[in-house]
Formats: structure tokens, sequence, C-alpha cells
């Protein structure tokens, strides 16, 4: 009995260490700013993502569901069918008011995308990253409707982050409020530089800006073009806070991002003109501007 | 042997099951309720889960597939969770004695504290891998919210994987032998 238990002890300490070793070796070659998914991964997605698209499609019936249900808990007897009358109209009113508002959006976006000077794809956000840490969020398009690896993604509002990860039908994109997403940016009044960077509560800052910079609260900020991955004059944020107390050489700068991503649903990804793809995406990027 | 071989493939696939099921809730559901504060992190609650109460020498590679079917939701990838994951399944193994899930506030309480180890852990490994511990607090405190919520929500969820892996039937909160 004593030989047994020390020799399952034994498995589970060999076991331990394999999947730890494994753990670390696979953690050393993790990169939080560039991924390539797995065959496993897009295996997984390619089965889940219809599903998530699924409930994100459905998100106007669920309001309605929900807001008919609240009304309805409390309606007495007497006029339950004529309240259900009501409530349907009132859902195809909702909905008539969705697509208007659907085609509002998506009018001013295509109208914003002609200044750009890239290709453009509009996409449908159908989830998001389930951990806290990562500020990620999936698109409805992939490698076969012609996204790529880094490919910029906006909206009319602005910058909303890269192409971070790819699959054939979906892709994971790194917003700006994600802390290893590190954008290079210019204040429009004073065309000062610095790293816009994510801290979470879809808030960023902007750092390495001198203490002598005349930065001032409502200052806007655009992308400044360097680094190879957002092209020049994207609307990034606006300055919300200047801490100039702080210790140091640089100021502590708030930024609230232009994109409100509680209300994300429809973005564009930019993509290169065509003939000039080849040479302006490269198969393996050489250098991610500010990446860990 | 192999009857509790089986039992152990069924009961991964039913757990991954659950794992999937509850991903596509918090990366897809929540959001289009308009809950975007905030994500529930179902996995560790169920890694939580297996650490304690799933007594099996093939333990990590469980942690491992649970991690590897995550990574398909989020950009953490398997490693970070797995190697947290065995690191606190190995802490779990040497105070199972003293773990009691007598009452329901019991198991949020010890929900709640192997949580706070993860979160902890993580960040640390985050920032060793960033190469800076400037946003060592917020990481943590980020995950703070959802973590209560977990915690509230683990009695429900341990007394669902008690069934998936019949913990109750055999050798009660002392873990169950696969």
């Amino acid at each position: 009995m004593r030989r047994l238990i020390t020799e399952t002890s034994k498995i589970k300490i060999v076991n331990n260490l394999i999947v730890l070793v494994l753990a670390v070796y696979g953690l050393s070659q993790k990169r939080f700013d560039l991924e390539e998914m797995t065959l496993f991964q897009t295996l997984v997605v390619e089965v889940v993502g219809p599903v998530q698209k699924g409930i994100t499609s459905g998100r106007d019936e669920l309001d309605a569901l929900l807001e008919n249900y609240l009304r309805i808990v409390n309606t007495s007897k007497e006029n339950f069918h004529l309240k259900e009358k009501i409530s349907r109209l009132e859902r195809d009113l909702f909905q008539m008011e969705e697509i208007r508002r659907e085609n509002l959006r998506l009018k001013q976006l295509m109208r914003y995308s002609e200044d750009i000077g890239h290709d453009q794809l509009l996409a449908q956000v159908v989830g998001w990253d389930s951990a806290n840490q990562f500020k990620v969020l999936r698109l409805n398009r992939g490698e076969d409707d012609g996204v790529r690896l880094m490919a910029p993604v906006i909206t009319h509002h602005g910058l909303v982050g890269y192409v971070y990860r790819l699959g054939p039908r979906y892709a994971d994109v790194l917003t700006i409020l994600d802390p290893n997403n590190r954008v290079d940016a210019l204040i429009e009044r004073t065309r000062t530089h610095g790293i816009v960077e994510g801290v979470f509560n879809h808030l960023c800052t902007l750092k390495y800006v001198n203490r002598n910079e005349a930065i001032e609260v409502g200052d806007k900020l655009m992308t400044a073009g360097v680094g190879g991955i957002y092209p020049k004059g994207i609307k990034v944020g606006m300055v919300t806070a200047v801490d100039r107390e702080a210790a140091g050489m640089t100021l502590g700068v708030e930024i609230t991002p232009t994109v409100d991503f509680h209300k994300l649903e429809e973005v564009l990804v930019l993509l290169p003109r065509l003939a000039t793809t080849a040479a302006a995406v490269p198969a393996t990027p050489p250098s991610i501007q500010g990446s860990p | 042997m192999q009857p509790r071989f089986a039992r152990l493939v069924i009961s991964t696939l039913v757990t991954l099951g659950i794992l999937i099921a509850l991903e596509i809730g918090t990366s897809a559901l929540l959001p289009a309720l308009g809950w975007h504060e905030s994500r529930l992190a179902f996995n560790v609650v169920i890694i939580l889960f297996m650490a304690i109460k799933v007594a099996s020498p093939l333990l990590p590679w469980l942690i491992l597939a649970l991690q590897l079917v995550h990574a398909a939701f989020s950009v953490e990838g398997w490693a970070l969770g797995t190697l947290a994951g065995v690191l606190i399944s190995v802490t779990a193994a040497y105070l199972k004695e003293i773990l009691q899930f007598s009452s329901v506030v019991a198991t949020m309480a010890i929900v709640q504290v192997f949580q706070l180890a993860w979160w902890l852990l993580t960040a640390a490994i985050i920032c060793l891998k960033l190469g800076s511990f400037e946003k060592f607090g917020l990481l943590f405190i980020n995950a703070l919210p959802a973590s209560f919520v977990l915690s509230l929500m683990s009695p429900l969820l341990f007394a669902l994987l008690d069934r998936v892996w019949a913990v109750e039937n055999e050798v009660g909160r002392t873990g169950v032998q696969v």
C-alpha cells in the first residue's frame, strides 16, 4: 500500500514538473503584443465564433425581450392582451429605431473611411476577451476576408487598436485600452510626442512627455504615424487630467479615448491598398512601436 | 482501472463543455447585455475546484486542457493560467486537510482566498514578462470586482462540478480519487 502511495506521489510530482516546465516555456515564448493562432485555437474559435456572433447579433432582440419582460411583469390580467400588442408594436419600433441608428453609424463610418487613404473592411464586434488583464475584442472578419496581422482598426470616432491574432474568419484586436498596446501619439495643438498606454477602466495615459510641455486639459491627441502600424492623423483621445505635482522628469497625463468602447458595435479594419499590399505588410513584422 | 479512467475522460469533457458555455457567456452574452466593466474568469474557479477537490495524478494535465480551451477566448494564452493553476493546486494539496467546505460562506471564503493568490501570482508573472512592476497594482485591483462576484457564484458552480466529478458520493470533501 505504502509502495502504491509513493508511486502515485511520484507520478504526481513528475506530472507537475512536466506541466510546470511546459508552462514556463510557453510563457517565455508568449508575446502580449502579437500572436499566431494555433490549429487548436482556430478550431475552437471557428466552432464558438458563430455562437458569439449569434449572441451579439441577437442583442437587439435580447434588449427588447428584457424590456418587454420588465414591463409585462406588473400588468394585470385585464389588459394583458392589450399590453402584449403594445409591446409588440414597441418592439417593432425599437427594431426600426435600431436599424435607423445602425444605418447612421455605418454611413458615418463609410464617410470617414473615404478620407483615410486605405482600403477598409467593415467588421462587427462579436466578443470580448474573457480575462480581466487584457482588453481585446473579437471581430467577425478574418484572414479569408483579407484581414492582416497588425492591421489598424478604427471607427469614425477614432482609434480602436490593431489586429493581434488572426483566424480564417475571426480576428482578435488588441485595443488601445490594453497596457500591451502602445501608440505613438501627437498632441494636435502643441505637436508634442508621447506614448499612449492603456490603464484599464477605459482610460489611457500619455507617457514620456517632458514636464515643460504646455499641455492642457481638453487637448486632442492623434496618431503620429511613427512605428509602421497606424497611419498618421487618426484621433486617439482627449487630455482629461494633467498631473504636474508628481516627482520625475515627465508629466502624468490622463487620456480619455475618443472611442466609447462600451458602445462599440461596428469597426473598420484598415488594409493596405491592393497595389502595395506585398510591400506594406511583411510576413513577419520587424518590430512594434514601443512593444515590451 | 479502466472505468476510473473512462469517468475521468467523461468528467473532463463535461467540464470543458461547461467552461466553453461560461466563456461564451462572459465574452459575448454579458457584453451584449451592457456589462463591460470586468470579465468573470470562470476558468479560475473551475481550476480551483479541481485543485481542491480532484485528487488525480493527471491534475496538471487537466489544468493544461482547461487553459488550452480558455486560450481560444483570451489573449492571456494557456501558459500563464497553467503555471498559476499548477502552483496553486500544489499548495491546495498541502492544505486539503484544513479546507472545510462545510457551508456556503466557507466555500465563498476559500474560493476568494485562492482567487486572491491567483491574481497576485498572475499579476506578478505578467509584470515579470513585461519587465516592469509599474502596473502590478492595477492588474491586481482590476481583477478584484469580478473575483468577488465569482466567489458569490462559487457554491453554485462547485455544486454543479461536484455532480460532474461525483465528489460527494465517494470521499466527500477530501477529494475524489480518479
